[in-house]
């Protein structure tokens, strides 16, 4: 089976500046992925060349099997995308959006939109400019799911939105989700946004995948151990040490187990995602010695 | 997608349509106007197409005097009305078209429009394709109303049609289509709307002139004529100058020094068609470089083809720029 997304060697330079560096990533179709990264890390770059919004400078991107350059009449109607501070014409009334992505989508469930806003007590007589913060995200989530994709791509899905809309808009989402199976990957940098919903993990910074797979397995996976002082050129260069903190009297790090137990004299507890993810993202750049694990392809297939 | 355009764009539609509806409603009642004071004054009795020789030295005979007075009294109303006409696709290109798509990626509504199930390329393709339609059928209507209106003044005019080149006949619809693709491209290149907006500006304004005033006068060899046998209804491209019966440009000095030998020498009938007689005979005459009447149409198809071309460039270049997906 082919994966929802997959990027292989993939790479896409703005002019001389890099956005991805021979990014390899294998997303298999079915799970609710968290795509995290600091900002400028190629998360957008990403989404955007998997929409056909770019063209990649070299390597490939590819959705359900297919180019979304070379095939995009057969990807477009398949993958729902949600940009970045969720786009809207705000002149249009919601009723005119509506309307719009009934014309220019062949799978288009309007009916479901309407009452999913409804439901939601939102206008739709209004113009889109008009509306809180909370149910403009509403609506452009809304005309999303209306285009019945197999897979959703949300860019900063919840980024300037109160608490509140933050908890309906994911609300929404999820149900959508158990109702139809979707593929779904969610851009963020706050990891605590997506801590409860996502079921798979990839890691992106400097424009290359840090770390890839499902979140229970890679949590599993590593620990934090917590021992006395030592050696800190030696634990730097121990590639299965991911981050290490100091202080004269204390050493914590979070290690990759890599099947092995950990070593005896350290003290040994579980990691939670955003210790992970921070962990992670904190590693020294142009670290290759650390290549990202998940790209086994054969394993996967 | 025609529907999609048509939402988007009714705004400008409307005040589009309402500008270009003022204009034709002017232009028929001043139209009327003119040709009722064209008739009563006994200008279109006067004005046969060949036209009289309008010459430097020829008398001035009734006719026309009433054609200049005809064409005179119109003169300030023609020269306004040649001033807004000019200005449409200027206003098309900087005020419609600049913004059409680089309001899309300033509000990055183009990630909304791309993310539907039609190609980026196709989203252009067709609102470039109806824009461009309304811009052809506007025009060249609004072209034809003008010819109607300027057809008295292109009789009574010493210019004829040259007179209101800019706004009749082909030329004025290629202007339009060319103000909408340097628009586009401008805004799809810069993506930032007043900055696209002042480059269409500015990048017009400079191509209308450079064509208007240094290449559309050599679009054919000038002819070369007698100035006081010209043509009503020719272009004249230079001032007139004296010239020897080989062709070479003789000096105003030298020409007075020979009316002054000939002044000393037969003091007889000393006026101005006896001076030009006595240059006749020796070789000197008063020529003058104009393009003939009959090349009207020829030059605006020329004018036209060049801002077609243009146009097809320019809109080639977005569609190219936009596939690129850099």
């Amino acid at each position: 089976m082919s994966a929802a997304l997959e990027a292989i060697a993939l790479t896409k330079r703005y002019g001389t500046t890099p956005a991805l560096t021979k990014c390899d990533l294998r997303i298999p179709a079915g799970h609710v992925v968290a795509l995290v990264g600091p900002n400028g890390a190629g998360k957008t770059t990403l989404l955007h060349l998997a929409m056909g919004f770019l063209n990649p400078t070299a390597g490939d991107i590819k959705v359900f099997g297919w180019s979304p350059q070379a095939q995009p009449t057969i990807v477009l109607p398949r993958v729902g995308f949600l940009a970045q501070d969720r786009p809207l014409y705000r002149r249009f009334k919601v009723r005119d959006l509506l309307e719009f992505g009934r014309r220019l989508n062949p799978r288009w469930d309007g009916e479901l939109a309407r009452l999913r806003l409804e439901r939601l007590a939102i206008p739709l007589h209004r113009p889109v400019g008009k509306l809180s913060g909370g149910q403009e995200a509403q609506v452009a989530l809304a005309l999303t799911l209306a285009k019945k994709p197999d897979m959703l791509l949300l860019d900063e899905p919840l980024s300037n939105l109160d608490p509140l809309a933050r908890r309906e808009f994911m609300q929404v989402l999820m149900d959508a989700v158990a109702e139809e199976g979707l593929t779904v990957v969610l851009s963020s940098h706050i990891i605590a946004d997506l801590e409860r919903t996502c079921d798979y993990l990839v890691i992106l910074a400097q424009g290359q995948v840090q770390l890839a797979g499902e979140i229970e397995g890679l949590l599993d996976s590593h620990r934090t151990l917590v021992g006395g002082p030592s050696d800190r050129a030696l634990l730097e260069h121990d590639t299965s040490v991911i981050h290490s903190s100091h202080t004269p009297r204390q050493t914590t790090m979070l290690v990759k187990l890599n099947g092995r137990p950990a070593a005896g004299q350290w003290e040994e507890h579980h990691v939670g995602l955003e210790e992970l993810v921070l962990a992670y993202l904190s590693r020294p750049s142009g670290d290759s010695s650390t290549k990202p694990e998940p790209v086994e392809p054969a394993k996967l297939q | 997608m025609i529907w999609v355009t048509w939402a988007q764009h009714r705004r400008e539609a409307l005040v589009s349509g309402i500008i270009l509806s003022v204009a034709a409603a002017l232009l028929v009642i001043t139209g009327l106007i003119i040709l009722a004071d064209f008739k009563s004054s006994g200008a279109a009795n006067c004005a046969p197409a060949a036209g009289p020789a309008v010459g430097v030295f020829a008398s001035g005979t009734s006719c026309e005097q009433v054609l200049g007075a005809f064409f005179s009294r119109w003169l300030t109303l023609t020269g306004a009305a040649w001033l807004a006409l000019m200005t449409l696709p200027v206003l098309l290109g900087v005020f419609i078209a600049a913004p059409l798509l680089s309001r899309e990626f300033e509000q990055r509504t183009y990630l909304f429009a791309w993310s539907q199930s039609i190609t980026s390329l196709r989203w252009a393709v067709v609102k470039l394709g109806l824009f461009v339609a309304v811009v052809l059928v506007s025009a060249a209507a609004l072209t034809v109303l003008v010819m109607w209106w300027h057809s008295p003044l292109d009789l009574a005019g010493h210019d004829g049609p040259w007179a209101a080149f800019d706004i009749q006949g082909l030329a004025p619809i290629g202007y339009a289509v060319f103000a909408l693709s340097l628009g586009t491209l401008a805004g799809l290149v810069i993506r930032r709307t007043i900055p696209a907006m002042a480059l269409t500006l500015f990048v017009f304004v400079a191509v209308r002139i450079l064509i208007g005033a240094l290449v559309r006068p050599h679009f054919m060899t000038a002819v070369t004529g007698s100035a006081p046998d010209l043509k009503q209804g020719s272009w004249v491209l230079s001032a007139s100058y004296y010239a020897d019966a080989q062709g070479h440009h003789v000096s105003l000095e030298q020409v007075n020094q020979m009316v002054s030998v000939y002044a000393s020498t037969a003091p007889t009938t000393f006026n101005g068609s006896a001076v030009m007689d006595y240059l006749h005979r020796q070789g000197i005459s008063l020529l003058t470089d104009y393009q003939p009447l009959d090349r009207f149409w020829p030059f605006q198809l020329i004018e036209a083809a060049l801002f077609f071309g243009l146009a097809v460039s320019l809109f080639a270049a977005s569609l190219w720029w936009l596939q690129r997906r850099a």
